[in-house]
């Protein structure tokens, strides 16, 4: 234990390294509630994910991933996207639904990614990306590439069919590949003990002889060791782990849902007291490597910088309709291919009638 | 400056929100974070937090009352600010999404609640052109398209096909034009002919047999049952197409920037539907012992085809103006030459114009195209002298033959026909009445 | 020219794109040492090694994901699904992420993968493992659906979805993988391009258009309506999406009176989606309706009889052309049996 500590303080040795990972937190959360906010002004639509209160987890373990590693995580993913080091009038443009947004407006909220800092993404279906990571982490192994992959997903998936799949393809196969659980005690307004047959989520890895532990998710410093130690193995032995890191979200499932039917306000309360954000505060204090004059500076900084990022966004072209049919496919062939499918196709679909707005 | 607090979207599929409970009220602090008020959406209750510092000005809906998103519903700004009266609801949804809808516009009359529309006394929708298609005619489209192009009436045919239910199709078409050699004849043996060369002798060096074309059987089968059962009878004139000619060219001066541009024959089209429902008694067809009388002129224009000759209708003619003939005329003649024609264009004429002027022709007669009740042939407008008040006038001079069948009519309707043609040809601003 | 099985012409279709190009691999079930349970592998572990046919556990949503993810990450994996009726437990890997990625993300990541599973019924393997499904696919955007009736087919079709950068699903059938035929030696590079359909057999009288197995029942069928003097032309359809209208509209405008024939259920099937077009299309060339035929709607029985009754064989096809041709009035067509 008293090692893993050690580890886990070596970061604030360097303290660039270790305000850049206060700053990252800080702008999650600011980036959030400012989301939550544009959310209400309906100018971001559909469904939206905050991951208020989970900045440690999240960053922890992003923090380890090397150029040649690989990041898959589920549609909270606004933390990852910031995390990776997208630039968040990118990533606010894809939640308007712009052009200049990181999936050209094709994707929103759950769908952001960054290929060239290998972030393949968020996604839509609860634990459905599980197997196409562990299909990245096989491409690493195929290649004899030096990578490995961070999966992050929630409580809620390690129910599904798909985790079962994904874990024990990626033990068989001995693939480099760390799968991190930000359980956040409750899949929807469902908590983990009502649905979860063993609801220490990290022993589940057990089935599968595969390495499994826990750590506390709100501490920026634990999660950062926990996930850079089990990368390393992932890279230099191919074994697969399971990383359950605990944390809470202050607000609901999505913006839809206030989170208060399932939850008391004793325990949101509680949980607030040992925010993540503050805690990491306090750490940096203790080494003199952060004062209160550094701290106000940095949120405003960070809070300039998410409003610059909804100016930009919002000042951003919305997609071309006359677009509307573009990267279906992607193969150089494909408009030829589909050249004796355009007679008689529905109205709208064949291309006399594609304009049928105007 | 006093900030407006809109309704906001608290759901994906919110729309409209009612304000449960203010938890601050008017002239309360209100720092950003704060929980300002509760509001029902359409999936549960859900916390209003301001994001402002300053003081809650003005509630502009109330405990209870319902707004539509990004309405403004309160009013945050400085303690000691004047809160304009005009502030009320209804400025507008503030920042909505381009995509949004605007529910609910002011006066529009909805559908829903009010009563349905009173509907028409029940017209059938019977335009002429259904009742053309055969009077419940069945046919396949490839037997339509197949008879339109051989001129042949697929009326002869009716509920005599070897679809369902007498519906005519394909092969009914083509032994109807007498064509040889379709599906299924692989019993008849390859290399006999039902059909002699020509009577008698086989052909000799000199001569060659070419096969006629459907159309050609059609048109040779139709010319000879009309001059073996149509009592014909033949009546000239000749019209003085001075003026006529003049309001063409002015027409045509006049139409020049829309690239339209009128013909003579156009005029006659014209001048023959006036005729036709001015004189009832001609415009009826013979029909075994009946008379069916036509209430509208459709008028049949005989085009000449590189092998063969069609005569595509034109339907309503005394409602078209000369301009409508005049752009109908070209599209039909065209679409005739490229074999284009449906057969509900070919089909319910009840007079027939047949124009040869153009090959310098001054004068001739037609056959009548059963079972129209006349057909009348034009000829080349020449310059002519012409005595008039005594005194000779160079005169264009259009000489044309009314044929007409005896059994629909009598000389005399014919002879009045003729002479509504000219008088409106003669007249020709009458063209306009 | 080689004169070789189905089967044997897709395994060198295999053989040569895993020479060709190292990012190919194959993955499925009992692809390996056991050589597939078709034995459409056989021989390529033993060349190639593990890591180029893996085998996999039975986890179908779990190695197509991983297929998907090799895939975005630039390999081109060619993955075996035993047969089509197992392809439902991976539904959301191919429908929900296969079909949508590039589309979602921008056209920022692709997935050049190929799924081959073989379809079909006829050898009394009941209702779960006797379907044929292919238009589930053939109706999402974003997918590639083909399905090969011939060996030469078969071998330049898999080498053209290889080698297409969009996810393809390659349907194969049970009773195909015996059927033999020539196919072109490997130094052509012989390849057939997708959305094209093929005329298998030339006719005046009534189209008949098919794919996969149903084609070759197509072709028997029309050789006894040649007997009667009708003499069927025959479209083998090859793709399914994209479909190659236009050479089926050529045909009907041809023979104007059209039947679609397939083995899966007609109703929301490949003659739903053709008797629309043609009805656009071919309006006024058409003699008759376009007629459909497929498998009886049922899910399938065991019972040899029972089978018979249920599948398209011959005698329904000629049934179904027979009655199309007497709505049309040809006398000596003989009514259908209904």
């Amino acid at each position: 234990m008293a090692k893993a500590a050690d580890r886990a303080r070596d970061v604030l040795e360097d303290s660039e390294h270790a305000l850049r990972l206060l700053r990252t937190m800080l702008l999650i959360r600011r980036f959030e509630e400012r989301a939550e906010e544009q959310y209400t002004r309906a100018r971001i639509g559909g469904y939206c994910h905050l991951a208020i209160g989970e900045e440690a987890a999240n960053v922890g373990s992003i923090d380890c991933l090397g150029a040649d590693d690989y990041l898959f995580v589920s549609y909270r993913d606004h933390a990852a996207a910031l995390a990776v080091g997208s630039s968040p009038a990118a990533v606010m443009a894809e939640l308007f639904g712009k052009e200049t947004g990181v999936a050209r407006g094709y994707g929103g909220s759950m769908h952001l990614l960054d290929v060239d800092r290998h972030f393949l993404s968020g996604w839509g279906i609860v634990g459905g990306h599980l197997p196409i990571a562990v299909g990245a982490a096989l491409a690493i192994d195929y290649q004899d590439a030096a990578g490995a992959v961070l999966c992050q997903f929630g409580d809620g998936a390690t129910n599904i069919g798909a985790f079962h799949e994904a874990l024990n393809l990626a033990a068989v196969w001995h693939l480099p590949i760390v799968f991190q659980v930000i359980n956040n005690l409750y899949g929807m307004g469902t908590s983990v003990e009502q649905a979860s047959a063993e609801p220490e989520l990290h022993k589940r890895a057990c089935a599968y002889r595969m390495h499994g532990e826990r750590v506390d998710g709100n501490d920026v410093l634990a999660v950062r060791e926990a996930a850079g130690r089990l990368l390393a193995r992932a890279r230099e032995e191919g074994e697969p782990a399971l990383l359950e890191t605990t944390t809470y979200r202050y607000r609901g499932h999505s913006v839809a849902d206030a989170g208060k039917v399932y939850r008391t306000p004793d325990e949101i309360a509680s949980w607030r007291e040992r925010d993540p954000i503050t805690r990491f505060v306090t750490v940096l204090r203790e080494h003199d490597l952060l004062d209160d004059e550094e701290l106000d500076k940095m949120r405003k900084q960070v809070s300039d910088e998410v409003s610059e990022a909804i100016r930009e966004a919002a000042a951003a072209p919305t997609p071309d309709p006359d677009e509307l049919y573009e990267n279906v496919y992607g193969d150089d062939r494909w408009r030829e291919q589909f050249e004796g499918m355009n007679t008689a196709a529905p109205f709208g679909e064949r291309e006399e009638t594609r304009s049928w707005q105007r | 400056m006093a900030v407006e607090v809109p309704m906001p979207r608290l759901s994906d599929t919110m729309e409209q929100g009612t304000v449960a409970r203010w938890v601050k009220q008017e002239g309360d602090r209100v720092v950003a974070g704060d929980v300002i008020a509760e509001i029902d959406t359409d999936k549960a209750t859900m916390e209003l937090t301001a994001y402002e510092d300053g003081v809650l000005l003005k509630i502009l809906v109330g405990e209870g009352e319902s707004a539509d998103l990004g309405t403004p519903i309160a009013l945050i700004g400085a303690e000691d600010e004047e809160v304009p009266e005009t502030a009320a609801r209804g400025n507008g949804p503030a920042q909505t999404a381009p995509q949004e809808d605007q529910p609910g516009d002011a006066g529009a009359p909805e559908a829903g609640g009010g009563e349905p529309a009173p509907s028409e006394p029940g017209e059938p929708p019977a335009p002429e052109a259904r009742s053309a298609v055969g009077d419940g005619l069945r046919a396949s489209p490839i037997a339509r398209r197949m008879a339109a192009e051989g001129g042949l009436d697929l009326r002869e045919l009716a509920g005599k096909g070897s679809g369902p239910d007498g519906r005519i199709v394909k092969v009914d078409v083509e032994r109807a034009l007498g064509q040889e050699g379709g599906p299924g004849a692989a019993a008849v043996e390859p290399g006999t002919t039902e059909r002699a060369a020509s009577p008698g002798q086989p052909p000799s060096a000199e001569e060659e047999i070419i096969e006629a074309t459907p159309m050609l059987r059609a048109v040779a089968r139709r010319m000879s049952e009309s001059k073996a059962t149509v009592p014909h009878f033949y009546l000239d004139a000749e019209i003085d197409m001075g003026r006529a000619l003049e309001l063409r060219e002015e027409l045509n001066r006049a139409l020049a920037d829309d690239g339209e541009k009128i013909s003579v024959n156009d005029l006659i089209v014209r001048a023959a539907a006036l005729a036709l429902v001015e004189n009832p008694k001609f415009h009826r067809s013979w029909h075994d012992g009946t008379f069916v009388l036509h209430k509208s002129a459709h008028v049949g224009i005989a085009v000449a085809l590189d092998d063969g000759l069609i005569v595509p209708v034109l339907r309503n003619v005394e409602q078209k103006s000369v301009r409508e003939i005049a752009r109908e005329s070209r599209d039909l003649a065209e679409r005739a030459r490229a074999g284009k024609l449906k057969q509900t264009e070919i089909e319910g004429g009840t007079f027939t114009i047949s124009n040869l002027g153009m090959y310098g022709i001054p004068s001739f007669s037609a056959v009548v195209n059963l079972p129209e009740p006349g057909i009348l042939a034009v000829g080349a407008a020449v310059k002519r002298a012409v005595v008039r008040d005594d005194a000779v006038l160079i005169r264009p001079i259009m000489a044309v033959t009314l044929s007409v069948d005896h059994r629909a009519t009598s000389g005399a309707e014919g002879a009045r026909l003729l002479g509504s043609i000219q008088r409106l040809l003669e007249q020709p601003v009458l063209l306009l009445a | 020219m080689a004169e070789v099985t189905y089967r044997e012409a897709l395994r060198r279709a295999l053989d040569e794109e895993l020479d060709r190009d190292e990012r190919v691999f194959l993955m499925g079930e009992e692809i390996g040492r056991f050589e597939g349970s078709y034995k459409v592998t056989a021989g390529l572990w033993a060349k190639y090694g593990p890591k180029r046919v893996r085998e996999t556990p039975i986890s179908e949503e779990g190695f197509v994901g991983a297929g998907i993810g090799a895939a975005m990450l630039g390999l081109r994996p060619v993955v075996e699904i035993m047969t089509i009726n197992f392809i439902l437990v991976a539904q959301d890997m191919v429908v929900n992420h296969a079909a949508k990625i590039r589309y979602m993300f921008g056209g920022k990541v692709g997935v050049p993968m190929v799924i081959r599973t073989p379809g079909g019924a006829g050898a009394q393997l009941t209702a779960q493992h006797s379907q044929s499904l292919e238009v589930w696919f053939a109706h999402v955007p974003g997918l590639k659906v083909v399905a090969p009736s011939n060996p030469r087919d078969a071998y330049g079709l898999l080498k053209t979805a290889i080698r297409d950068d969009d996810p393809v699903l390659f349907v194969e059938n049970l009773v195909l993988y015996n059927v033999t035929g020539s196919i072109p030696e490997p130094d052509e590079d012989f390849t057939v391009p997708l959305g094209s359909a093929h005329v298998a057999r030339e006719g005046t009288d009534l189209t008949i258009v098919a794919h996969s197995y149903t084609v070759r029942r197509a072709l028997a069928v029309a050789d006894r309506l040649a007997q009667s003097g009708f003499e069927a032309e025959v479209v083998d359809l090859r793709s399914l999406r994209p479909l190659d209208v236009d050479t089926v509209v050529e045909s009907v405008r041809k023979t104007n009176r059209v039947l679609i024939a397939e083995e899966g259920w007609a109703t929301f099937g490949v003659g739903a989606e053709l008797a629309a077009r043609i009805g656009r299309a071919c309006f006024d060339d058409l003699d008759a309706p376009p007629e459909r035929v497929g498998g009886a709607e049922v899910p399938m029985p065991y019972s040899k009889p029972l089978e018979l009754a249920a599948l398209v064989l011959e005698d329904k096809l000629e049934a179904a052309a027979r009655s199309l041709l007497a709505e049309c009035g040809l006398a000596g067509a003989g009514a259908g049996r209904d």
